[in-house]
């Protein structure tokens, strides 16, 4: 059971005592940016004056700054609205008690009244939300943990990593934990742990960064519950908000993945709307966000600038190192490798069902399967993979392998299939290509513009027998295997360094 | 006129006072009041509903995995109040 003090006239003084000294202290942080001197105020007069400025300037940024410095909170679109609504309706002198009564509600649910607030200028700040706090490292993770450490060095005072606090309604510094998954995931500092545990009492004291007149970098698509917030940035805070577009799959492709996927990337896209610039991760990514931006005329806006910036298609070191470090068995069945994360657009039940017909052949080969997926979309799979396993056929199934032993895997297969029906880029097949394996790869999208350079095998994915075909040719036809591969070495992977580079001067020009 | 306009400003700065410490006052007793509603038994027999709704849009929302060590962070947080 909660055990609380007794509510008497001392400690609720305290207490009051202690959100005015605080709403003071916000407010003179935000006074010089709003162009006010509340120098020797009281927090009430501070807030009079501060509220009367803004009714005069009736800027929208200049509105979002007040009640950030009012709430310590980033307020929601509806919320933002309301209180400039409120402002045009009000005179200069119950300008303050507009002020109140809009944030009155926010201030209620958040408990936020003891934070303090730092405003964040100049400077790009980085939204690394999801790679701050969880131990995850598929697509978008594994872009954000390879760009974001090029930054570091010579470029450390010029940007920032942020996290949203843990009522999603701010930007907080990252602990030393989460530093250490961002930057360092291959050479980890610091223990794996979990993140430090916040007492109500923590919540209430934290420290918020505030862009303002900044750029943000969203690096990541957000989770559902922020997409407000930030579109109120985008829309009325004077800050840039930039995007990496990854992909419009969610929506363009809704078929294929869970509705609440669908439902967060419509969210999303209200950021798009709203922001500066989108980069997208391939020409076939920027694409799918230029037909987005071609729509937005009917509503009245021009959306965003999207830009090309292609993803990297290099390797890591350790990557090499590991798939270096095994050795190949020259007498062993050769290996088959499909990864990615199991998902029907990813057309494994086709790969599989490939596999199936041409160990009915004749032909020996083992193939490996490695990637997540829920329960609902791995479990016939699975099945199938048993009974097939159960028969003779070598197949293995991966749900959770670690990096090192995936790497490995690339180091003893003789190709890999990726098959996939729709991606934004297409990571497995760049990295394949940058360990030396050949590919058996779709013929359109994104991924056909990473395989037009050389080694792979372009299919029609939604035709089985291609795909049988050009595996057989894999398993079978060694002069074809040797051509893709010397087509390889020719190649020269885009490094991360480049990628982050081409990202940093956008996004700073 | 002077003393007026003095005596004018003044009443208005303690009405600003006034005002700024009733909406501190009532946005601060909230928490208590919703302190008191979470004591109500109602409120406890239906918890486990709500932690498995909460769970379930977490879950849509950043996947199962993910949403299972917030869940042990909410509850490590909740015991740690106490």
């Amino acid at each position: 059971m909660t055990r609380t003090a007794p509510v008497t006239t001392e400690n609720v003084s305290d207490e009051i005592g202690a959100l005015r000294a605080a709403l003071g202290a916000r407010l003179e942080v935000v006074a010089p940016a709003l162009g006010v001197d509340v120098s020797g105020l009281t927090p009430s007069e501070q807030l009079d004056r501060l509220a009367r400025s803004v009714h005069a300037s009736a800027d929208p940024a200049s509105a979002w700054l007040l009640f950030v410095g009012v709430t310590a909170t980033f307020p929601s679109t509806a919320d933002l609205a309301s209180l400039r609504r409120a402002l045009l309706l009000a005179t200069p002198a119950t300008a303050m008690l507009a002020v109140l009564e809009r944030t009155m509600d926010v201030q209620s649910r958040t408990h936020s009244g003891l934070r303090t607030i730092e405003l964040v200028t100049d400077t790009v700040l980085v939204d690394v939300d999801f790679c701050a706090k969880y131990e995850h490292n598929t697509g978008i993770q594994r872009v954000v943990r390879h760009m974001v450490p090029e930054w570091s060095g010579d470029r450390d005072d010029r940007h920032r990593l942020v996290a949203w606090n843990q009522d999603s309604t701010g930007y907080r510094e990252l602990t030393a934990e989460q530093v250490d998954r961002v930057l360092h995931w291959n050479d980890r500092r610091l223990p794996k742990t979990d993140d430090p545990v916040l007492t109500d009492a923590d919540l209430r004291r934290e420290h918020v960064l505030v862009p303002w007149r900044a750029t943000l970098l969203v690096a990541e698509v957000p989770a559902f519950h922020v997409c407000d917030s930030l579109t109120s940035i985008a829309r009325w805070s004077g800050t840039a908000v930039d995007l990496i577009g990854y992909d419009a799959i969610p929506l363009v492709s809704a078929d294929s993945v869970p509705n609440a996927e669908s439902e967060r990337f419509a969210h999303y896209l209200t950021i798009v709307k709203h922001a500066r610039r989108v980069y997208g991760i391939s020409v076939s990514a920027a694409d799918e966000f230029r037909g987005f931006v071609a729509t937005l005329p009917s509503q009245g806006l021009s959306g965003p600038e999207v830009v090309d910036v292609t993803l990297a298609t290099e390797v890591s070191p350790v990557a090499r190192a590991a798939a270096s470090a095994v050795t190949v068995d020259a007498d062993a069945e050769p290996v088959v490798l499909c990864v990615g994360s199991h998902e029907p657009r990813k057309n494994q039940d086709a790969t599989l069902f490939a596999a199936e017909l041409l160990h009915r052949e004749g032909h020996r080969f083992r193939i490996v399967f490695v990637g997540g997926g829920s329960r609902l979309a791995t479990m016939h799979f699975d099945k199938r993979v048993a009974k097939l396993s159960a028969s003779g056929m070598r197949v293995e199934s991966h749900r959770r392998l670690g990096d090192s032993e995936l790497w490995g895997l690339f180091g003893v297969a003789r190709f890999t299939v990726f098959v996939s029906l729709h991606e934004g880029f297409g990571l497995p097949v760049a990295e394949s290509l940058a360990l030396g394996v050949p590919v058996v790869t779709s013929d359109f999208g994104s991924l056909d513009e990473i395989a037009r350079v050389g080694g792979c095998l372009q299919v029609d994915p939604r035709d089985d027998t291609a795909i049988v075909d050009a595996m057989r040719t894999l398993l079978t036809d060694d002069a074809e295997h040797a051509r893709l591969v010397a087509e390889i070495a020719e190649q020269r992977p885009k490094t991360w360094r480049s990628y982050a580079d081409e990202i940093w001067t956008a996004v700073t020009a | 006129m002077n003393q007026d306009q003095t005596s004018a400003e003044r009443d208005l700065e303690e009405l600003r006072e006034a005002v700024l410490d009733d909406w501190l006052t009532v946005t601060s007793n909230v928490t208590d009041a919703l302190r008191d509603i979470q004591q109500t038994v109602s409120w406890r027999v239906t918890r486990p509903l709500r932690a498995a709704k909460t769970f379930s849009r977490k879950a849509e929302e950043v996947g199962v995995v993910p949403a299972g060590r917030l869940a042990a962070v909410e509850v490590a947080r909740r015991l740690g109040r106490r």
